[in-house]
Order: C-alpha cells, then structure tokens, then sequence
C-alpha cells in the first residue's frame, strides 16, 4: 500500500479526527502533571515528605511517558497528512504502541498485584477455616 | 541506466522497509489496545457482578459496618435508601465508562487486524475511527479528572 492509497481522503478524516482528540487528551494530561506538581509542593509543605515524593514521582512519570507519546504521536501524525508522508506516520505509529505498551504493562502490574491479594486472602481463609 | 536501477532497487527497498516497519507498529499497537480492551470489559463485567452482589448482601454489609464504624441510625437509614441508589448509579456509569473504553480498543484491535490480513484501506478509516471515540473518551475524562484535581487542590489549600 503506497501513500496516496493510505492518505484517501476517507482516511485522511478518520485520521484527523483521532489525531485531534489524542492532542486534547495529551495537552490534558499535561495539565493534569502541572497539577500534580502543585499538589506535591503543598504536600511537602504540609506533611508526609517522603510518601507524597514517592507517589508523585511514579505517578508523574507514567503520566508523562504517556502523555507525550500521545503528544508525539498526534504531533508527527499531522505532519505525515499535510506532506503524504509514509516514513513520518510509521514513526508516529510507534508512539502510538508506546503509549499503549506502557498502559498495557501497567495493567499487567495491577493484574499481578489482584492475583497476589487474592491468593493471601484465600491463604489466610484457609488457615483460619484449618485453625493455624 | 544501472545506477537509475540500482536507485530504483533501493528506494523499492526503502519502500517495502517501511510498509513493513508501519505494519510492525500498527500489529504491536493493534494487539496491546486488545489487550487493553478486554481487561476494560471484564472490569466493566466485574463492576456489574459488585453491584449485584453488593445490593443482595446490604443488610449483612450494614451489619459488619455498624460493628467496625459504629453507624449512627440516620446513616443507616441512608444507606439502605438514597445510598444504595447513589452507589448503584456510581458504579454503573464506572461500568459503562470502563465497557466504553474497552469496546473502542477491541474494535480498533480488530479493525488494524482485518487491515494486515486483507490491507483494505476502509479498515484503517474504521480503526482510526474508533481510536478517534477512545481519545474523545479519554479527553473527557482527563478533563473530568483535571477539574476534581483542581478542586481538592483549593480544597487542600483553603482547608
């Protein structure tokens, strides 16, 4: 498939339309790392230093990879409509797979943490129902 | 002439390295939105499941929780009245968002999958249309999010 087939004008609208809300959302997200930002600064002020760093500093750098993946990807997308270009939309592809590889890994974690707290809750029910 | 054909040969050669590359990525980014999608609608299905356990077993939950936090008997009667409603229509606009995201990924999954297997170019405006609806969603709710932020942060300040 060559570039004036994957750039038809029917595509092109698709295109641009998920291009537009991924930009929202990234510029979002942004806003929501700003105050994220803010949030810490005042929970250093006011109390727990160490717990409010830890928090923030994970929270903020999954925010921020997925962000500006979302960010790049729209970004060079665009570029790759308005000049036809092939080369430009594969790299905003692989944006695109970084921003879900990282959401997918993260559900992954979440999915191991479940399973975990699972197996200790029917742990503990069994040695409680065994007398231990 | 044979250094037109050698240019010709890498430039088809560029061109087919990066249709590959481009079907690599669309692959990898088509299969991890499945991933996603189906983990979403089994959240969406394990929300449905809470409701209804939670709603058959109030009276027992009530109990347990008058014992650990000592309920007053005006949060009692609200929690087996206008509670019980307010957390169902919680619960099931969470549901309803988490079944929203995850039918958008699966169907933009499937739709990048049937493009590698046949490359139709109408499936790709079909995937792309509905990464379109999840990035919407996601708008949305990062605006959602933004503004609750925004607020517990004045809340924080001011309190």
């Amino acid at each position: 498939m060559n570039a004036d087939q994957l750039f038809n004008p029917t595509n092109k609208t698709q295109i641009k339309y998920s291009l537009q809300w991924a930009k929202y959302a990234a510029i979002v997200s942004f806003i929501n790392l700003g105050l994220g930002i803010l949030q810490m600064c005042i929970g250093l002020v006011k109390g727990n230093m160490i717990g409010t760093v830890f928090t923030f500093f994970l929270s903020s750098l999954i925010t921020l990879i997925m962000s500006a993946s979302l960010f790049r990807f729209a970004k060079l997308a665009t570029i790759s409509l308005e000049a036809s270009d092939s080369i430009q939309f594969e790299k905003a592809l692989s944006y695109l797979k970084m921003y879900f590889k990282v959401m997918g890994i993260l559900f992954l974690i979440i999915i191991g943490l479940l399973a975990l707290f699972v197996l200790i809750a029917l742990l503990v029910n069994i040695a409680d129902y065994a007398g231990f | 002439m044979q250094d037109s054909n050698k240019a010709e040969a890498i430039e088809g050669f560029t061109d087919i390295s990066t249709e590959s590359a481009k079907h690599n990525e669309l692959q990898s980014s088509g299969a991890w939105a499945k991933f996603i999608g189906i983990v979403y609608v089994l959240s969406a299905a394990m929300v449905l499941i809470l409701i209804v356990l939670v709603i058959a077993n109030l009276e027992m939950l009530a109990q347990k929780l008058i014992v650990l936090n000592g309920l007053s008997e005006s949060t009692l009667l609200f929690l087996m009245g206008a509670g019980k409603w307010l957390f169902t229509f919680i619960m099931l606009v969470s549901g309803s968002v988490f079944f929203l995201n995850g039918f958008f990924l699966l169907k933009f999954g499937n739709s990048t999958k049937q493009y590698l297997a046949s490359l139709h170019t109408e499936y790709i405006a079909k995937a792309f249309h509905y990464l379109g609806r999840y990035m919407m969603l996601t708008a949305v709710l990062s605006v959602l999010s933004t503004v609750l932020s925004l607020a517990a942060l004045l809340f924080y300040i001011f309190s």
